[in-house]
């Protein structure tokens, strides 16, 4: 059976503009997208919900962030990493952070409940000691359910461009990896148009990137307004010379026939506008942004910081609904896997402790959803310094306990010995048994989407539905 | 200029056993299953046929510019000559119902001479400027611009003539006082030129682990505040320790020597406002070298079309400062960097070759110092290389047509060129490239710990030497086990990959996409295709697979670079990069430097404009040759790669940016977004421009000439000459010329091109 041909790209377009009738070709990150109202039940939000993707660009080395530490599993890891030291690429078992877990002690887990975690992100464990973090693990893109003699004898359809980076990337933010490339649009944009009601009164897109354009916030009609973590930047002199703004707004409000300059236009309209909007709400805090406080602190940091800021401006922007796209590159450790990634976890540790302590501090700790993504997995084996593209992962979610089912490993932690029979394609390049379809789906019912607009944000979803653990609740791991 | 004038002369819908026809445009006919389109021989300048699934959303998919019908990318429809007439048949695949309709353009507004080398200026070098314009060849000939017209290709000939600027020749000539120069030493590279006294020391660079910076921390005696001419050091009782107490810096140095005394000299010699000096001017990160080095030469050298050439391979194959080898090092990026300078017009096959070999490349994408696999220590190969060479060096993705379309199977789905297997065996033959050995103690070049400017060294028993399976099934190997056996292995993998039938296709369309136009037909990009096989356009090139002369001359000479009929295409055209964009202003208003050593220093524009040499953030590049933005161009099927770094945030940073350079020049902090913090440090000339102000009208017309190539419509020409008019701002001289201009660059004719 070939999957790829059941969802083929004309149809998939199609599908995705039923859930935006009434826009028509609108190309706005600062548009009334009150029009779509009719996209999903109308109901009133009075609650404020928020998802931060904090996107690891480049494939995590995952199976270093969560590693096992029961003895037996532990030494297992330590051969197919090469050992401590040399080429080896093994995190020494007296460094890492103790956790247990009791769901991965079980058959359909790990079957062992000690793992650990990186020497370097102790706030992780703080967190997960505290219920207020959850691993996933052995995430990765699926068409479907796949076992390895499946895999194998090609009877289940694989993801295009297995192992590339674009490929993944993408996939990650489509949920569509049967086909390749942006076209089938992100399931961020496809959630602000199926939840556009959300934020009625706002003149700002429900998806907001710090980290520039990407296609997980890009929906049929949608896209992030994109703002910069150092303050809002303003066209010069626009606000200050009404000659100046007069001649500006009749250049950019001129019909162009060239597709380039209309769309050029368009942006910069948008831009302008927003940036006005955007500069207002955020001077109307009690306590304005101050871009100096975080000059000289990590991206990651400064991200995070706006992101807090901008929840802080919620009311004054009329959010009731908010997607945060934060990127940190620099995780493809092909050369060299150890200390560059102890220096990114570094960075990652104080940043996500900085902002969960503002999350905290303003009591939106139940509201705010935290979790990562990246491309891939690597290889377990070295290829004497560093690693390869590979495929499953782990991953991390962070709420306030009560929200999030905190203090456990969800998924199933994979068998880590080279060449074993469940899930090692070679190399150590782990098969995932969790679909980011379903880490997705567990956000996305959180989020608020109703069942019958989930496979319009999760395309593929019905193909995992069978192993969920609850209907609105795929993996057990938030309260929706 | 002209308005548009497009005019919509038929839609129609293909329903089931109906035929229309209509005498002047084109029908369709459905047989069967099939939708042909019968299209007339041309009637307008410019005719377009466009598909709709919901006449909503209109995709072109076929046009006329005067010469026959042909697809648009990506479409690759059957066309076909309809015997005893001069009309086409165009076969559409099963499925494809909708409407169909015609545009066209009946009046084609000429353009003046300088009109047209203006935009042969624009997508050829950092942008055109008004000598440049007035001196191109033959520009005041009644026949300029016609089809047998050679003018354009003379220009390009004499660029190809010009001596290269070479950007570490460049570097080496104002940086160590004891280089030499072995350029004409066999093993050596013609760019490793000795030192010009005449210079002296203009940039820093290291010797070992010590940098000589351009300021007072410098060393080198007589050149710092550590050590004067005599070596001796420069203490309290030292005649040369300050008396002044603001002659020391931040950390209680002495600011004294050399490069603070020729500082000092110059900021007495200038020290009017605007030009906010400072005595830090010769004070700057050794990283930025490289950039400095590089906004030389996109600004005032005149191998133009070189480094046009070179810039773009340079988004070919990418090293970036993320991830990579040592950005304080300087020599070994702008040797890197002269590959591309070097064989602008030269082969592709050298190119990939010098990349691969190269240690740069090497650490970036991990195959320096890689070795077989070990079954005792668990260690493969590293396949990054193996991968990275496939998909952006040479075949891509998807296995390809001559015309860039991608081949289908017989279900119709794409093919893919490679899988995982084909990554894992070829990870095998880039093993056993080692670095280079070290110089020695007395080194020629910047070596800081290691040797990063000579080739890889080979270590055989490093290399795997196992047969390969190649993509076709055919076998490379065994060849002997010695170094002449790698050298082979590797030679003959590029050779494979080289000569495989997507190279020409997948190489065309970058390269049409950044000079020309984002979305080229598939004629485009077979021509560009065949020039780079054949070696061959129109004659000149070198005959040889992969001539770079051939393949550049058909990128710009191709009636679809050419053409005037196609700017009222919709689809024609692209966005230009953000960093061409701020080039061109500087290079159209002679952006001169004040600094001490002439630095004309953009700093940091990755982080405003999302583009600066050297930054790309991965080996994908700023942008994808695919990316679609949502509204128009992703409604049409079409890409436009510069798209992706225009954002909310970039696009007002690009804005001011461009208005800075004109209101201040190169100036940050309080002033701008391009320069260093607080400091005006390069002024534009706008002493031509201020002759005219008096006339605004003229203004207008001389700046819509260097910026916009006279593209500027009628509509923002009227804007802008009442917004410069206005009474209440009573705008005169050199204000009035900064303020046509910041409106001027605002506009969408400025930021594209068609």
């Amino acid at each position: 059976m070939d999957l790829k041909k059941k969802i083929s790209r004309r149809q998939f377009i199609g599908q995705a503009n039923c859930a935006a009738v009434g826009t028509a070709s609108l190309l706005s990150s600062l548009l009334s997208l009150r029009l779509t109202a009719g996209a999903a039940s109308a109901s009133n939000f009075t609650d404020y919900k928020a998802l931060v993707c904090l996107f690891l660009n480049g494939g995590n080395d995952s199976f270093n962030m969560l590693v096992p530490r029961q003895q037996s599993a532990y030494n297992e890891y330590e051969q197919v990493r090469g050992g401590v030291g040399g080429t080896g690429l093994a995190i020494p078992r007296a460094d890492l952070h103790q956790i247990t877990s009791s769901l991965q002690n079980s058959p359909n887990g790990a079957g062992y409940s000690n793992f650990g975690i990186h020497p370097d992100l102790p706030y992780l464990k703080t967190l997960y000691d505290q219920g207020d973090l959850a691993f996933v693990s052995n995430v990765g893109s699926l068409i479907e359910p796949t076992s390895l003699v499946q895999y194998n004898d090609g009877s289940k359809p694989k993801p295009e461009g297995l192992f590339s980076h674009p490929d993944h990337q993408v996939h990650w933010q489509t949920l569509v990896p049967q086909v390749r490339g942006s076209a089938p649009k992100g399931w961020g944009g496809r959630m602000a148009e199926v939840m556009s009601h959300a934020n009625q009164q706002s003149n700002i897109a429900m998806n907001i990137s710090l980290s520039g354009a990407n296609v997980l916030q890009s929906g049929t009609t949608t896209v992030p307004y994109i703002t910069d973590p150092r303050g809002v930047v303003e066209l010069s002199n626009y606000g200050q010379d009404p000659t100046l703004a007069l001649a500006v707004d009749d250049i950019l409000g001129q019909h162009y026939q060239s597709i380039y300059s209309k769309t050029l236009a368009h942006t910069n309209r948008n831009s302008i506008d927003a940036s006005v909007a955007f500069k207002s709400a955020l001077d109307s805090l009690s306590t304005p942004f101050d871009p100096s406080v975080i000059s000289g602190e990590t991206q990651t940091y400064q991200r995070l910081s706006m992101v807090s800021k901008i929840m802080e401006a919620r009311t004054a922007l009329s959010m009731n609904r908010q997607i945060f796209f934060v990127e940190r590159g620099g995780w493809d450790h092909h050369n060299e896997l150890l200390t560059p990634q102890s220096d990114l976890f570094i960075e990652l540790n104080e940043a996500i402790e900085i902002f969960w302590t503002a999350i905290q501090s303003m009591g939106l700790q139940k509201n705010v959803v935290l979790y990562t993504a990246s491309d891939f997995g690597r290889t377990l084996t070295s290829n004497g310094s560093g690693s390869d593209h590979a495929w499953g992962g782990n991953h991390f979610i962070i709420s306030g306990s009560g929200n999030i089912n905190g203090g456990e490993i969800y998924g199933e932690y994979p068998d880590l010995a080279l060449n074993n029979s469940s899930t090692d394609l070679g190399r150590g390049r782990i098969l995932p048994t969790t679909s980011v379809d379903s880490y997705m789906a567990e956000l996305a019912y959180w989020y608020g989407v109703p069942n019958s607009e989930m496979s319009t944000v999760i395309p593929n979803i019905n193909n995992f539905s069978s192993s969920f653990v609850s209907p609105n609740s795929p993996l057990g791991i938030l309260n929706s | 200029m002209p308005s548009l004038l497009s005019t919509l002369l038929g839609i129609f819908l293909v329903a089931t056993l109906c035929t229309f026809a209509t005498a002047d445009s084109f029908s369709i006919t459905l047989d069967g299953a099939e939708t042909e389109l019968l299209l007339k021989d041309t009637i307008d300048p410019l005719e377009i046929i466009e598909f709709s699934s919901n006449m909503k959303d209109w995709i072109p998919i076929a046009r006329n510019y005067g010469n026959q019908w042909e697809n648009i990318f990506p479409h690759a429809y059957d066309l076909s000559a309809v015997a005893g007439s001069t009309d086409q048949a165009m076969v559409l695949p099963t499925g494809e119902k909708g409407f169909y309709r015609k545009r066209s353009a009946s009046t084609i507004n000429a353009s003046s001479n300088k009109e047209l080398a203006s935009r042969f200026l624009t997508q050829a070098t950092f942008g055109p400027s008004r000598s440049e314009i007035n001196s191109f060849p033959n520009i005041n000939s009644n026949t300029f611009g016609s089809p047998e017209d050679d003018s354009f290709e003379d220009w390009i000939n004499a660029q190809i003539a010009i001596s290269p600027f070479y950007h570490r020749a460049y570097w080496r000539e104002r940086s160590d006082p004891d280089y030499i120069d072995e350029s004409a030493l066999a093993d050596r590279l013609v760019n490793e030129v000795g030192h010009n006294p005449a210079y002296g020391q203009q940039f820093a660079f290291s010797r070992g682990q010590t940098i000589y910076r351009t300021d007072w921390t410098n060393p080198l005696p007589g050149y710092g505040g550590l050590f004067d001419i005599n070596g001796n050091v420069i203490d309290e009782n030292h005649p040369d320790w300050p008396t002044d107490s603001n002659d020391f810096d931040w950390q209680g140095r002495p600011m004294t020597g050399l490069h603070f005394d020729n500082c000092i000299a110059h900021i007495s010699g200038t020290g009017n406002p605007p030009y906010r000096l400072n005595k830090y001017d010769t004070n700057y990160p050794v990283s930025d070298t490289r950039q400095l080095v590089w906004y030389k030469a996109a600004i005032d050298a005149p191998d133009q079309l070189r480094q046009r050439v070179a810039w773009a391979l340079s988004q070919y194959f990418v090293v970036a400062e993320l991830g990579s080898n040592q950005p304080q090092a300087v020599e070994r990026w702008l040797n890197y960097y002269d590959i591309f300078t070097r064989h602008a017009f030269g082969n592709f096959r050298d190119i990939l070759d010098e990349v691969t070999w190269s240690p740069h490349m090497g650490y970036y994408l991990s195959h320096i110092e890689n070795r077989k696999a070990n079954p005792n220590q668990g260690t493969y190969p590293d396949e990054n290389y193996a991968r990275e060479v496939m998909q952006l060096f040479t075949i891509g993705l998807w296995e390809l047509n001559e015309d860039g379309t991608k081949e289908v199977d017989a279900n119709g789905d794409a093919i893919p060129t490679y899988d995982n297997d084909d990554i894992f065996e070829f990870a095998k033959v880039f093993t056993g490239m080692r670095r280079p050995q070290n110089r020695g103690p007395d080194t020629n070049i910047e070596e800081l710990s290691n040797n990063y400017i000579d080739p890889m060294r080979v270590d055989k028993s490093w290399h795997d030497f196992d047969p390969k399976t190649l993509l076709d099934g055919t076998t490379l190997g065994p060849f002997k086990q010695n170094a002449n056996g790698v050298r082979k292995d590797v030679a003959g993998l590029l050779d494979h990959l080289f000569n495989h039938k997507n190279v020409p296709p997948f190489f065309a369309r970058f390269m049409i996409q950044r000079f020309t136009v984002s979305n080229p037909s598939p004629a485009y990009i077979k021509a560009v295709a065949l020039a780079f096989k054949n070696g061959l356009y129109e004659g000149s090139g070198s005959g040889n697979r992969g001539c770079m002369e051939a393949t550049i001359k058909a990128v710009l000479l191709h009636p679809e670079a050419r053409s005037a009929s196609l700017a009222y295409d919709p689809s024609h055209g692209k966005l230009r990069e953000p960093l061409i964009r701020l080039m061109h202003v500087a290079r159209a208003f002679e952006l001169t430097s004040n600094r001490t050593y002439g630095w004309l220093y953009f700093k940091d524009t990755h982080d405003t404009i999302l583009q600066a040499p050297y930054e790309s953030p991965s080996v994908f590049n700023f942008y994808r040759t695919n990316y679609a933005p949502n509204g128009p161009i992703g409604d049409a099927a079409l890409n436009a790669p510069e798209f992706q770094i225009h954002n909310d945030v970039s696009a007002l940073q690009l804005s001011n940016a461009l208005i800075t350079l004109i209101v201040h020049g190169i100036a940050g902090g309080n002033y701008g977004n391009i320069g260093q913090r607080n400091l005006v440090d390069s002024v534009l000339d706008f002493t031509y421009e201020n002759s005219i102000s008096g006339n605004t009208s003229n203004l207008i017309d001389h700046l819509d000439l260097i910026l916009c190539a006279g593209r500027l419509t009628s509509e923002n020409r009227a804007t802008i000459l009442a917004a410069a008019n206005t009474p209440s701002l009573n705008l005169t001289g050199i204000d009035k010329v900064k303020y046509v201009a910041r409106l001027i660059v605002l506009t969408p004719e400025f930021n594209t091109l068609y």
